[in-house]
């Protein structure tokens, strides 16, 4: 009766897997030489099994779920299987052929070999801080084609047995500002996935061909079996949610918006974008595949956020699309800042269903998008690229505010550069850096706060930024407000939110406001006290508190006037409270 | 000298007293339970304990504490409120916690982040700054210093964490702050990031420094009790005290720095295992310590207990060097669930202390002694010697209730749970050992803690590891790893070179100048006459990484002229063995240097319980219990202490003792070693 354990070996086999991606994570960013590498963690590795199927993620960075599997069905188009070789390593960043975020995450594919077959692939993508382009760190707010968004590489050969090939590489160091960084960080990619290969190799060993592959089906199959179950579970029903983007940069004004129709009906659920705005000249665009990693993000994070995602995600959930969308661009539409989109799109998701689930709603969560600065070092006379990504605040819920100074939650895992190491690599010194105070949405719980960070430029360097949500801040739920707007100014000096090789003069500041997240639910039903204890930490200023929360502050005591406090709570009715329910 | 030595280690359940007379060789053992309300009130009753058998505590002469009072602090947060001076405009690295991992990792759509130790309303901020490079670009004059005193004056803060930009390059902002509070607030304690963790990157040296103000008034206060405590019993003898990274500190050096006490208890675990190492002559061991509501996995390479200077305290990242210890929530009392997919569950809930497993009859839910219990491998009326009866009965109730979910039998799901569980350990201990570029299979396991012995041979065949050692007594070594232990200490500059310009004088004189300074203030705690040994480590990079690896450099490598070359090939095997590549074409810098200092204690010899000739009945019984690749099997039962010594006896089967239980699988057995201990491997 004992003998059918073979559920249990898959548990087991689950945790060993989730251990080797952890493993090929922690040693990626270790090993790394780039700051957006080794201090913001942008990067993630998979496991994916020989027909390319996405077996085990890391358990963060929910925006490159499914991004291994597409780019690994291309590399299976332009080498065989027969072709590959132990010790190979396969490089591609196109972001259409391979379905990859944007060129200059590059990503590396490792076949592995047990006893001399091919079972299985090691994988990673990484950020890298220039792969040529328009502007230094590559993404330009002014590209208009993918061809101005870096060096593109379809699936190439990168190792050939162990060995590099020196050709690729020198056409890699020909093509960056910053060739130490990109080929030192691609060589960390390429040993992080022999350190997967080496450790699957053992489990190989131990379990056997044969159970390994079964286990990898079963994965799979239980992964689809689970997403399903949950979803019937929930009530059937259509719900819909827009999200509104800020214009491209190029034509100015030019909002479009961001919009899904969620379908459910007993086990299955489907995500229909086809009414999402048309494909931007500018790079705010995504590729499909992004949206759907924000689809699955959405529905994994309800149902089953402790486990890994794999494959089986992607049979239980439907997505549509229509060409010439910004969610479904064609080629060669630019695509260098696609988080303009997947930020939105993982909210309106988040927010449609939370309408079908309503337990489970969460606010829009805000981040400003990465910039990146550059000049030459003082020590060396070299160019640096610091590129960067910003922290935000996240929406509220029912029960918790948002946190504040963080990603998104489809990004989540990654972090800011410390300032000591902006400070000692870059000729920049760091003159602020604190929560904004206000800047979360109003409500019950409210969202989580932005931040203010100013650099200072110690020598003349330029400054690159596709920022969004200037326009169209994070909206609130059940009557919690929207977030602050992000802001970005020079000198004082507002800016668009998408400025290409801004020449910043020694001595002058880059100011960035960061948004935060929406609110959720009735600001004046928010306990006072923690209105309190927000103005005491210099989250909240006594207007704030007074105008948006119907709280009275003594500030001379630093108290809560009781008696005010009831008195405008009870008299003011709450107008200024934008819902975002218009659908 | 009277050669008494007590080992006083505190754990959350239980408070362990080893007395070991160096004389006689005798150790006497004593459990009492812990009283979290007055931790020292348990150390009183066990040295009354100890006085009432006889012993004068006059003949101690020597007392060594391991401790969790550093830890509790921080993890029930019960620290002083701290407040902190950072420098201007720069509050966001307090307020933000980046870096701190979420408190609900994985998926969800929104992070949860812990509270900071430090709220903003009691953030000072200091209009001073210093460069990258430690240039002074904002001076710090008298008036500011004395407004900011002053208004820390008013509110009278019982602690004080100072934490400003690049003071590990230049030290002067914080300690004429430091200094001026000292004057003003003579009774507040003070910690600098500069004194507490001089490195760069900001946000960790700002947790330390908080941390380390946030508990140091408790750790100072407690530890002076302890010394009343000790005095007030007779003992005269000043006490030494376990610090993380798996040394002996004296008391006030310990106040001085009370972050560096933190993992104090599990780190007397660490010196337990490396003890054994050197007494039963193991290089290589990973060490397994499975107690009722955790598991840690350490390691010991070449003899050496394994640090990190990455490690988690209550889910802050500190900065500090600690043993390297890989946790996971799935100790004895964990409890098993099944989720909405009939996926099998292990943890991380506890059942504690109490209610417990549910076989101890308190209305506890499914656990992994139920498991254990109901697979067989636990005596129902042997269980803590027979003190506690477990209900057989209420372990398959609790345990089918989870397995009806899942459509499986009881037994099948405590198998399962057991798997799960094994597995989860197996992990934890690849973290330990592959993740840090050892291979398992080199390794021996040492199993200790009341539950490490059931789980330890079954791990050591899912890790191919050769053979697993169980202790005489695997339930106080932690207690007999304080009297095995030596006193240490760390020296460290960071000074940035490259390698290859680097001369060679110049790394010798960096290194004497560590040397002269250890040795100066080791002369002033009083170890003057002490032979001090001293190990030499630098923390390399290839330039333009950010994070280094720490390599040891042997003196003779040092004395040599083609050191450089030696000590870059050192590097580019230990990174290809870490990272899985070199780069050999790059540069590579020096980063820091780093000098340890041992003065070794006496060891222990203990004493040897085991039998010499065999006892007719050293097999009491024998039971059902179930194993993998026989299904339940009539498996023989023996009695530790009835071993003699060099018996094997084959597996499958149990030894049960007082203070735990050794599973022994198919086709292992186990051999009783002339010292007592059992070692679990292949059968023959």
């Amino acid at each position: 009766m004992l003998s059918d354990t073979g559920n249990i070996t898959v548990d087991v086999l689950e945790n060993n897997l989730s251990g080797l991606v952890d493993e090929m994570m922690e040693r990626l960013f270790k090993t790394g030489y780039s700051t957006i590498v080794r201090e913001s963690r942008d990067g993630s590795c998979g496991l994916l099994d020989a027909k390319m199927r996405v077996v085990t993620s890391p358990a963060c960075m929910p925006i490159h779920f499914g991004a291994f599997s597409h780019a690994g069905k291309v590399l299976l188009q332009h080498y065989s299987a027969e072709e590959m070789q132990d010790g190979d390593a396969f490089l591609l960043n196109h972001p259409y052929k391979g379905q990859i975020t944007h060129a200059t995450d590059t990503t590396i594919i490792r076949p592995v070999f047990y006893r001399g077959e091919l079972v299985a692939f090691t994988a990673n993508m990484e950020h890298k801080p220039d792969l040529g382009g328009l502007v230094p760190g590559t993404n330009s707010a002014r590209a208009t084609e993918i061809f101005h968004e870096g060096l593109l590489l379809p699936p190439v050969r990168y190792y050939e047995r162990g060995a590099e090939n020196r050709e690729v590489r020198k056409i890699i160091e020909a093509n960056s500002r910053t060739p130490e960084l990109v080929v030192g960080d691609l060589r960390g990619q390429v040993g992080t996935c022999r350190v997967g290969s080496d450790r699957l190799i053992q489990l190989y060993d131990r379990y056997g061909r044969k159970t390994i592959s079964e286990c990898f089906d079963t994965l799979i199959d239980r992964m689809e079996r689970r997403i399903r179950a949950a979803i019937s579970l929930w009530r059937d029903g259509v719900e819909e949610a827009t999200g509104t983007m800020d214009d491209d940069g190029i034509e100015i004004g030019q909002n479009r918006r961001v919009h899904v129709k969620v379908k459910k009906k007993h086990n299955n659920i489907e995500f229909d974008f086809r009414k999402s705005g048309p494909q931007a000249i500018g790079p705010i665009n995504a590729t499909s595949e992004m949206i759907r990693n924000c689809c699955y993000f959405g529905v994994i994070s309800l149902v089953a956020p402790n486990i890994r995602f794999n494959e089986g995600v992607t049979r239980a959930v439907a997505t549509r699309f229509s060409r010439g969308t910004i969610v479904n661009p064609i080629y060669p539409a630019p695509v260098n800042a696609y988080t303009s989109v997947t930020v939105l799109a993982a909210d309106v998701v988040l927010t449609a269903l939370g309408r079908l689930v309503p337990s489970k709603a969460v606010a829009a969560s805000g981040t400003a998008g990465p910039h990146a600065i550059s000049g030459l070092t003082t020590r060396t006379g070299r160019t640096y690229v610091l590129y960067e990504l910003s922290l935000g605040g996240q929406g509220a819920t029912a029960a918790f505010d948002g946190a504040s100074g963080v990603h998104s939650a489809v990004n989540a895992g990654t972090a800011s550069t410390p300032l000591e190491i902006i400070e000692s690599e870059f000729p920049i010194r760091m003159t602020q850096w604190e929560l904004r105070p206000d800047s979360g949405g109003t409500g019950k719980f409210r969202g989580g706060l932005g931040n203010i960070r100013e650099y200072t430029f110690l020598s003349a360097g330029r400054y690159t930024s596709r920022r969004r949500m200037h326009d169209n801040p994070p909206w609130g739920l059940q009557g919690g407000g929207e977030s602050a707007s992000s802001e970005l100014s020079l000198d004082g000096m507002p800016q668009h939110a998408k400025v290409s090789n801004l020449l910043v003069p020694k001595g002058s500041r880059i100011r960035e406001l960061q948004p935060g997240g929406g609110g959720f639910g009735n600001p004046f039903e928010r306990d006072p006290l923690m209105v309190l204890d927000d103005y005491l930490d210099q989250h909240m200023t006594v207007d704030h508190a007074r105008e948006k929360y119907g709280v009275v502050i003594d500030e001379t005591k630093g108290v809560v006037n009781w008696t005010e406090t009831n008195k405008l709570r009870k008299t003011r009715e709450v107008k200024d409270i934008r819902s975002h329910r218009k659908a | 000298m009277n050669g008494l030595r007590l080992g006083v280690d505190v754990g959350g359940t239980f408070t362990d007293l080893a007395l070991y007379s160096e004389r006689t060789h005798q150790l006497k053992t004593i459990k009492v339970p812990t009283t979290p309300e007055s931790i020292s009130m348990g150390i009183g009753t066990a040295i009354d304990q100890v006085i009432d058998s006889g012993m004068t505590p006059e003949g101690i002469d020597l007392v060594i504490h391991g401790s969790t009072i550093g830890t509790n602090t921080l993890l029930e947060r019960k620290g002083s409120e701290t407040w902190l001076l950072c420098t201007k405009g720069l509050r966001g690295i307090n307020d933000v916690l980046d870096s701190v991992p979420p408190q609900n990792p994985g998926y969800f759509p929104y992070t949860l982040k812990p509270k900071p130790l430090v709220p903003g309303r009691r953030v000072v901020e200091v209009d001073a700054r210093i460069a990258f490079d430690g240039t002074e670009v904002k001076s710090l004059d008298q008036k500011q210093i004395d407004k900011i005193v002053s208004k820390l004056h008013d509110v009278n803060p019982e602690s004080i964490a100072i934490c400003l930009l690049f003071s590990f390059m230049n030290v002067s902002h914080e300690e004429k702050l430091s200094a001026a509070i000292r004057a003003r607030i003579p009774h507040a304690h003070v910690s600098l990031s500069s004194h507490v963790l001089p490195q760069v990157r900001e946000f960790p040296r700002l947790i330390t420094t908080i941390i380390d103000a946030y508990i140091a008034p408790r750790v100072k206060g407690y530890l002076s009790n302890l010394e009343i405590l000790l005095r007030k019993k007779g003992i005269k003898v000043h006490p030494y005290i376990m610090h993380s990274s798996g040394g002996l500190q004296t008391l006030r050096r310990a106040k001085m720095n009370a972050v560096q006490i933190i993992e104090s208890g599990p780190a007397a675990g660490i010196a337990f295992s490396s003890y054994m190492a050197k007494t039963l002559k193991r290089r290589n061991l990973i060490t397994y310590d499975m107690g009722g509501t955790t598991a840690k996995a350490g390691l010991i390479v070449d003899g050496v207990p394994m640090v990190t200077s990455n490690f988690m305290a209550g889910g802050w990242p500190l900065g500090i060097r600690s043993v390297d210890l890989v946790e996971i929530g799935s100790g004895g009392g964990s409890i098993a669930w099944a989720d909405a997919a009939k996926s099998l569950k292990v943890g991380p809930r506890s059942g504690g202390a109490y209610p417990g497993p549910a076989c101890y009859g308190n209305g506890g839910e499914a656990t992994v002694t139920d498991a254990d219990l109901l697979l067989g491998y636990l005596n129902p009326n042997y269980f803590l010697g027979g003190e506690m009866g477990l209900d057989v009965g209420l372990a398959r109730r609790a345990i089918g209730k989870v397995g009806d979910k899942l459509g499986l039998d009881p037994e099948e799901t405590a198998l399962g749970i057991k798997r799960v569980v094994d597995a989860k350990m197996a992990e934890a201990i690849r973290l330990v050992s592959t993740f840090r570029g050892h291979d398992p299979r080199d390794f021996s396991l040492i199993a200790f803690g009341g539950a490490g012995p059931v789980h330890g041979s079954r791990l050591a065949q899912e890790l191919n590891l050769p053979e697993v050692i169980i202790p005489t007594f695997p339930g106080i070594g932690s207690a007999i790893g304080l009297l095995s232990s030596d006193l240490k200490r760390e020296f460290i500059q960071s000074k940035l070179c490259l390698l290859t310009d680097l001369p060679i004088g110049e790394l010798r004189q960096t290194f004497d100048g560590l040397r002269k300074r250890a040795l100066g203030e080791l002369k002033e705690e009083g170890f003057a006459d002490m032979d001090t040994i001293i190990t030499y480590q630098l923390d390399l990079r290839y330039s333009g990484q950010g994070y280094d690896l720490t390599v040891d450099v042997p003196s003779r490598v040092l004395a040599r002229k083609s050191a450089n070359i030696e000590i870059r090939k050192i590097f580019d095997d230990a990174h290809e063995a870490t990272y899985g590549h070199r780069a050999v074409s790059e540069p590579v810098e020096v980063v820091t240097y780093r000098l340890l200092t041992r003065i070794e204690f006496a060891k222990p010899d203990l004493p040897i319980l085991v039998r010499g000739r065999p006892h007719a009945q050293v097999m009491k019984e024998k039971r059902q219990a179930y194993f993998e690749s026989l299904g339940f099997v009539e498996t023989p039962i023996y009695q530790r202490e009835l071993l003699c010594r060099n018996q094997i006896v084959d597996g499958p089967c149990v030894i049960e003792q007082s203070d735990s239980t050794t599973v022994v699988e198919p086709e292992q057995s186990a051999i009783v070693l002339p010292s007592g201990e059992l070692i679990v491997s292949k059968g023959r």
